[in-house]
């Protein structure tokens, strides 16, 4: 009883840390690339600024279809819930429940949704938007599977929180699979975020950002909210796995437990921040990619994480 | 138990006199007598059948004045398979052929007769009354060809057929008599080869076997559908009884066994070719004939073959039954096969079911009986079986296209549906056709034990 | 008791039956009421068949039937899969065959039906080859005839005629040849017999594997012999789209593992071919799926890429046996799963697609509109189904195809990963589809022209799939696929020493996942529903500016992925070439043309020539010409001949006189039959 309290309250904590952290990492990202492009740029706390802006506007749609005002809900709600299953060593939520293909495909229902959405309006754009994500999902799936089979040879495991604690020790890390695999990770994370090279499917310039199109007010708001809940949810993969995991292992040796997992947290969103900001460098140099020129790129990233798993199929 | 006195009451007195009854009402032309004494005739043949079965079927009955009667489940069947017939036979000959321009196709008599006398062909254990029975089957068949076929062609050649080979067996059977080895039961005895031999031929030639098959065709084609039921289900199976007779009473040399086998091989190879030319429905259904004739001969022939008993008697009712489906269907609706769903759609059912069931495809019983005969045909004859699967597989492709054409006719056809409506002749056909599912169980009570399956 | 209580309903199933048939036989008159009739007995029946293998399957017991009709949890999961579709399609089928009045035909329709449902109940339960094959023809039979219901159009009738001879040729004459083959070296046709006799050097049992093989992957619509699939399903009505779909295909897995592996001991480079054939057909039928348009051949492509979803780790399974024997049964009870919620979720959907034919007339998806307009529940049908095909959280497809992952994922050697890859890299061409098929429903324009509302039956009718798609996903019943498998492999321990539940090999809570996922998404109905949109302002689709057709969508569903197909087209005409001349053009030709008369026209000719002379011989001696009177000596034999050719004549003209000389000749035999036994 007492561990079922315990974990609830670390599922509310993720869920409060997540939904306060994903603005601020935007946040982050518009500062840095303000300062590339040699601008002062907005506050870190815009995106917060932004979103209760959106929500008290009046939203404008074009039908008033229950579909509509409730798919904003379902992927809000949904990346919201799944922030909690962010893995984490020692710091358990729902990753002990969730293991990594749940994960990843809940996220993809999210972006099925965008993409229903997208097609159920009659607008050209959102049309064209939906149908571009869909094809993107498509290719850049040889690389997830490579990925996930690659981990889960490595590791024999998928739980997120088995991942998160496995990555610590150093056998495990120490090994040229999971070199390949910990940089398939952080790719992993760029692409699917959707950052400017890969934004296709939300472009502005050529789809008038694709599906959001239509939406407005609280409903784009809500939409905005779970794009960035996606991403950090996204960008926590490879930063606790790779990051946080040796050098929890590393404290475990020293601080006693209840206070390993405050600690580990304060590690986690450092780490966060210092990844963000690598990320934005890279996304804030790129320009977006056409839409069929992308797939080459997306289709022979895969290398990476297959020579991941080769490696692991070797002992390696 | 029945007792004899009582069989022989029925055979002897009750049967001849029902039988008379049906000619003389052909004579007099009073339909209504010749349905009755032929409906009450079969219906009490099925019951005597049906008595000796639930009494128990005796090793051998002897019936007084000395007459043997030879009583086993083929036999038994036989007379069933044939009384079922004729009882449905002279239900549609009452329902069809009731106008004055039918009259020579209401022949209750002839039917009687027919019934009888293969009763008694079947259950006697003589030989030389075996041969003269026979050759009062082969007048009956003449006279049904004479007074329903169009063309004078078929009388002659079947005619001189069945009496040469008719022949042969009167001689055989008298080799038999002068040799004191005329009762059945007995057996024939090695030296006997002539006899058999001549047995043997006369059998298959009424059978259809190759070399003897040229005659069916014309017969077939030439005949009223009725007669060509009553062929294909009573006249020509017994040459299939013959010859199992003659398997159970003598053994022949093994050179001779191997003949009968290739005559069967090549009687099926030829039917299947043939049937690629017949151009009308009563062709293929009598090369149909031939082919499961054939078929029978080779599970009789195949050498260490079991559960004849089982196999042979479930062929001859599923393939009698079905046969009769079919040709009734036929003379009722005719054998514009292509048109038959748009036109009648129950009859295009009925028909496409009989067809099926003349194939022997899943729920007719047939299928049981071929895959019988197929397996023993692999375990005796090694690759050789091959011409019958293939040949299996050909005939079905064959009678599957004929189904195809009736249910799924093509849509240029645009004639309107003409009637829908039930008849009692077409719930007589199907009352065949459901009886053809359940044939095996009905043989597994008779021959009195479990399935061999 | 248990017993007397599955021995009493599968009475009922049986009586049901035909009583389904007897009740359509005597309301024939009415067409409606003869077709409800009979479908409300087909309902009972298979709410009977469920009961009774639910039962089974749960408590684990197995019974036999005078030894030739066995049921086992294992045959039990496919009376499931039976019962759960014959429940929907009866349902439906109520409203639906309304469409079909014009061609009447109402009790062949149930009895059709009745029988279909019955072989295939009684085939997952045979214990006997012969009996197996005896059901599994009557399958085919009834199936035939349902597919050329509309035979009337050209394309029904082209679909049907193929799919009769490709099932004479791959079904029925292997499974005859094998059988016979079996039978005549082992003697015996009874499975647990031959499960002790077979020895796996005989070269008549190698023959007979590799064609029942031929004959299961045939009927399952396993690449390559899954050409006459994508005509043949979009060609029945829908209703019978979906046990075809649905149900018969999976009677192919049933007797590649619970007939062949279970019992006759195949050797394992078969499940290997079995392996490579599943994943070449999920590929092929994803691609094809993408680039049709109308939506019965779309789901019929998904379900040939479907059942090599459910064979990769059902083949897998057979393929670890020899060394890992849990993780076979793990694979086992993954294609179980997969194959239990892919007979769900395709019922739906073409359920779904017969709701566009009743509702709009057409199936082409570019010709329907948003049919939540007419019925709420055919949209949330669509919806539900297609997201079951992608597989997303939290329905019975996802936990499904986690469950495929999953277990491939456990094997040891890196062939399972590679396997896993190939897997999970194709499973978005699923989603490719299901979008597209999702797309029209969820058109919020566009009216087209109503021609009949959805009423109860066919709505009756998809709830029951989609409310087990949602429970089966909400309450994991995995544990009940393992348990099954692990009782396939080893009959004599009932319990199971693996984990019961899949999910457990992922993550120790996994019983969790489908609920939390359930949770957030009814907490985002939830708060969506709290909101309702009160102040929401409404105004016009913004394009920069241009107009666009106020009520119309610009994309058609057949324009979606058009680059793709494009991409694919040369190999997909390629193969559609190759598929129209060996299965149409070459047999039309021989099967038509003039080789085979030409044979039979030559031996006709020497045939005729043989009856020629008979018939020659025969008028000869009836008409013998005067001879003159210096031939005294051959007087009496002419006078002989000629009496006999007379009275040849006189038989031919007169019957009567026939018939007196037969009752003459008749008599005499009697006389001197008499005669010899009295002296």
């Amino acid at each position: 009883m007492n561990e079922c309290l315990l974990e609830m309250i670390w599922v509310i904590v993720l869920i409060l840390l997540g939904a306060f952290i994903a603005p601020i990492l935007d946040g982050l990202r518009r500062k840095i690339r303000a300062k590339i492009q040699r601008r002062i740029g907005p506050p870190l706390l815009q995106t917060f600024y932004d979103l209760s802006k959106l929500f008290n506007l009046q939203p404008v749609l074009p039908f008033k279809n229950m579909f509509i005002v409730v798919s904003p809900y379902i992927a809000f709600a949904t990346l919201l819930v799944l922030s909690a299953a962010v893995p984490l060593p020692y710091v358990p939520g729902f990753s002990t429940v969730f293991d990594a293909i749940t994960l990843l495909y809940t996220l993809l229902f999210v972006s099925v949704l965008v993409v229903l959405l997208g097609l159920a309006l009659p607008n050209p754009y959102s049309n064209a938007g939906s149908t571009r994500e869909a094809l993107t999902i498509t290719v850049f799936e040889v690389f997830i599977a490579f990925t996930i089979v690659g981990i889960a040879y490595s590791m024999k495991t998928l739980n997120l929180y088995g991942l998160a604690v496995l990555y610590g020790f150093p056998k495990n890390y120490l090994r040229i699979s999971t070199l390949f695999l910990s940089a398939s990770l952080f790719i992993l994370a760029y692409i699917e975020s959707a950052y400017t090279p890969f934004d296709m499917g939300e472009a502005e310039t050529e789809v008038l950002g694709g599906p959001y199109l239509e939406f407005s007010g609280r409903y784009y708001g809500l939409f905005l909210y779970a794009l960035l809940l996606k991403r950090y949810i996204l960008l926590s993969l490879p930063v606790s796995l790779v990051l946080v995991s040796p050098i929890a292992m590393m404290l475990r040796a020293f601080i006693p437990e209840p206070l390993l997992s405050v600690v580990v947290l304060g590690v986690f969103v450092l780490f966060l921040f210092i990844t963000m900001s690598v990320y934005s460098v890279v996304e804030a140099l790129y320009p977006r990619y056409r839409v069929d020129l992308a797939f080459k790129p997306l289709i022979l990233a895969s290398v990476i994480p297959f020579i991941g798993l080769v490696m692991g199929w070797l002992g390696w | 138990m029945v007792q004899p006195p009582y069989i022989a009451l029925l055979l002897l007195i009750v049967y001849p006199l029902l039988v008379i009854t049906s000619i003389l009402a052909d004579a007099s032309k009073k339909k209504l007598i010749g349905l009755i004494s032929t409906t009450t005739y079969s219906l009490l043949s099925i019951i005597l059948v049906l008595a000796i079965v639930i009494g128990g079927i005796p090793a051998r009955i002897k019936l007084p004045l000395g007459i043997g009667i030879y009583v086993d489940t083929f036999s038994l069947v036989y007379v069933m398979t044939s009384s079922i017939i004729v009882l449905a036979a002279g239900i549609y000959m009452y329902v069809r052929y009731s106008g004055v321009s039918d009259e020579r196709f209401a022949k209750y008599g002839i039917l009687s007769l027919l019934l009888y006398v293969t009763s008694l062909l079947v259950l006697t254990d003589n030989w030389l009354v075996f041969a003269i029975l026979w050759e009062i089957i082969s007048f009956i068949a003449y006279y049904m060809i004479l007074s329903t076929s169009r063309d004078t062609g078929p009388h002659y050649t079947y005619y001189l057929t069945m009496h040469t080979t008719g022949f042969m067996i009167l001689v055989g059977a008298a080799l038999l008599y002068a040799d004191n080895a005329c009762n059945m039961t007995r057996g024939i005895g090695e030296s006997l080869v002539v006899p058999a031999l001549l047995l043997a031929t006369g059998f298959m030639s009424k059978a259809g076997i190759f070399p003897f098959h040229y005659w069916v065709q014309q017969v077939y084609d030439n005949i009223d559908p009725l007669y060509s039921a009553l062929f294909s289900g009573i006249v020509d199976p017994l040459g299939i009884y013959g010859l199992y007779r003659l398997a159970s009473a003598s053994s022949l040399p093994e050179n001779y066994v191997w003949l009968l086998i290739s005559l069967s091989l090549i009687s099926m190879t030829i039917s299947v070719i043939w049937y690629w030319g017949a151009r009308r429905l009563s062709s293929m259904l009598a090369w149909s004939t031939i082919y499961n004739m054939s078929w029978m001969m080779l599970a009789l022939t195949l050498p260490g073959a079991g559960a004849l008993a089982l196999i042979l008697p479930l062929y001859i009712m599923c393939h009698g039954l079905s046969k009769a489906s079919a040709f009734m269907t036929m003379g009722i609706y005719g054998d514009d096969y292509c048109r038959i769903r748009k036109l009648y759609p129950h009859a295009g059912f009925l028909l496409a079911a009989s067809i099926l069931a003349i194939e022997g495809a899943p729920p007719f019983n047939l299928f049981i009986a071929k895959i019988m005969i197929l397996k023993n045909a692999i375990a005796s004859l090694g690759v050789v079986a091959a011409i019958p699967i293939i040949g299996w597989f050909i005939s079905s492709l064959f009678f599957f296209r004929i189904m195809a054409s009736i249910l799924f006719p093509r849509s240029n056809i645009s004639e309107e549906s003409i009637g829908s409506s039930l008849s009692f002749l077409d719930a007589l056909i199907a009352l065949m056709l459901v009886l053809n599912v359940f044939s095996y169980w009905i043989i597994s009570c008779i021959a009195g034990g479990g399935a061999i399956i | 008791m248990i017993m007397y209580l599955v021995g009493t309903l599968f009475g009922a199933m049986v009586s049901a039956y035909i009583l389904a048939i007897l009740s359509s036989l005597v309301l024939r008159s009415n067409y409606t009421l003869s077709i409800r009739a009979g479908l409300s007995f087909v309902f009972i029946a298979s709410l009977s068949q469920l009961i009774l293998s639910s039962i089974i399957v749960v408590t684990g017991i197995s019974a036999c039937l005078y030894g030739y009709f066995c049921i086992d949890s294992f045959s039990a999961l496919f009376l499931i899969v039976i019962g759960l579709a014959g429940l929907s399609i009866s349902l439906y089928g109520m409203e639906y065959m309304k469409i079909y009045r014009g061609l009447g035909g109402a009790w062949t329709y149930s009895l059709m039906v009745s029988l279909f449902l019955f072989s295939m109940a009684m085939l997952c339960i045979s214990n006997n080859l012969l009996l197996f094959v005896f059901f599994w023809e009557i399958m085919t039979l009834t199936s035939i005839i349902l597919i050329g219901w509309e035979y009337g159009k050209e394309y029904v009738a082209r679909a049907t005629k193929q799919y009769l001879y490709t099932m004479l040729l791959l079904n029925s004459f292997p499974l005859i040849l094998g059988v016979s083959m079996l039978w005549a070296s082992y003697g015996t046709l009874q499975l647990s017999s031959l499960e002790k006799m077979i020895d796996t050097h005989n070269l008549a049992w190698l023959l007979s594997i590799v064609m029942l093989y031929i004959a299961f992957t045939a009927k399952a619509g396993l690449y390559p012999l899954h050409f006459w699939l994508p005509d043949a399903h979009p060609a029945a009505p829908s209703n019978i789209s979906s046990l075809l779909s649905g149900v018969m295909i999976k009677m192919g897995a049933y007797g590649l593992f619970g007939v062949m592996l279970r019992y006759l001991h195949p050797p394992i480079i078969l499940y290997y071919l079995l392996l490579i054939q599943a994943l070449l057909s999920i590929f092929w039928g994803s691609i094809k799926a993408i680039s049709e348009d109308h939506a019965k051949r779309l789901l019929a492509y998904s379900s040939v890429s479907q059942i090599g979803y459910i064979m990769v780790p059902l083949s897998l399974s057979a393929i670890s046996l020899g060394f890992n024997k849990a993780l076979s049964a793990l694979l086992l009870a993954a294609g179980l799963a997969y194959l239990f919620a892919h007979s769900i979720f395709k019922t739906l959907l073409f359920l779904t697609s017969g709701c566009y034919i009743y509702v709009y007339g057409s199936a082409d998806l570019d010709n329907v509109a948003n049919i939540g307009m007419v019925s709420k529940t055919a949209m949330i049908s669509i919806i539900i189904g297609s997201l079951s095909l992608a597989g997303l959280p939290p329905l019975l497809g996802y936990i499904a195809k986690l469950s495929i992952y999953a277990s491939i994922l456990r094997g040891a050697s890196p062939l399972y990963s590679i396997i896993a890859a190939i897997v999970i890299a194709l499973s978005p061409l699923t989603l490719l589809y299901s979008v597209k098929y999702m797309a029209p429903a969820l058109r919020l324009v566009e009216k087209k022209m109503i021609r009949e509302k959805i009423g109860y039956p066919m709505t009756a009718g998809m709830l029951i799939p989609v409310v087990s798609l949602v429970l089966f996903g909400l309450y994991s019943i995995f544990g009940l696929f393992t348990d099954i498998s692990w009782r396939y492999y080893s009959p004599v321990t009932s319990t199971a020493p693996i984990e019961a539940g899949l999910i457990h090999v992922i993550s120790p809570y996994g019983y969790y996942l489908p609920l939390i996922v359930s949770a957030s998404i009814a907490l985002g109905l939830l708060l969506g529903y709290i909101d309702r949109g009160r102040d929401v302002v409404t105004s016009r689709i913004w394009t920069t500016g241009y107009i666009i057709p106020p009520n119309k969508h610009l994309l058609r569903p057949s324009y979606l992925y058009i680059e793709f197909s494009k991409l694919f087209k040369p190999a997909m005409g390629f193969s559609h070439e190759v598929y129209e001349c060996l299965v149409w053009r070459i047999p039309s030709k021989i099967v038509y043309s003039g080789i085979a008369s030409r044979i039979t026209r030559f031996f006709g000719g020497l045939n005729g020539w043989f009856a020629t002379k008979a018939r020659g011989l025969a008028e000869k001696y009836s008409r013998i010409k005067e001879f003159k009177l210096d031939e005294l000596a051959g007087s009496s034999v002419l006078a002989a001949v000629r009496m006999f050719g007379n009275m040849a004549r006189l038989i031919i003209v007169s019957p009567i006189a026939l018939f007196t000389t037969a009752l003459l000749i008749l008599s005499i035999i009697v006389l001197i039959i008499l005669l010899f036994w009295w002296v």
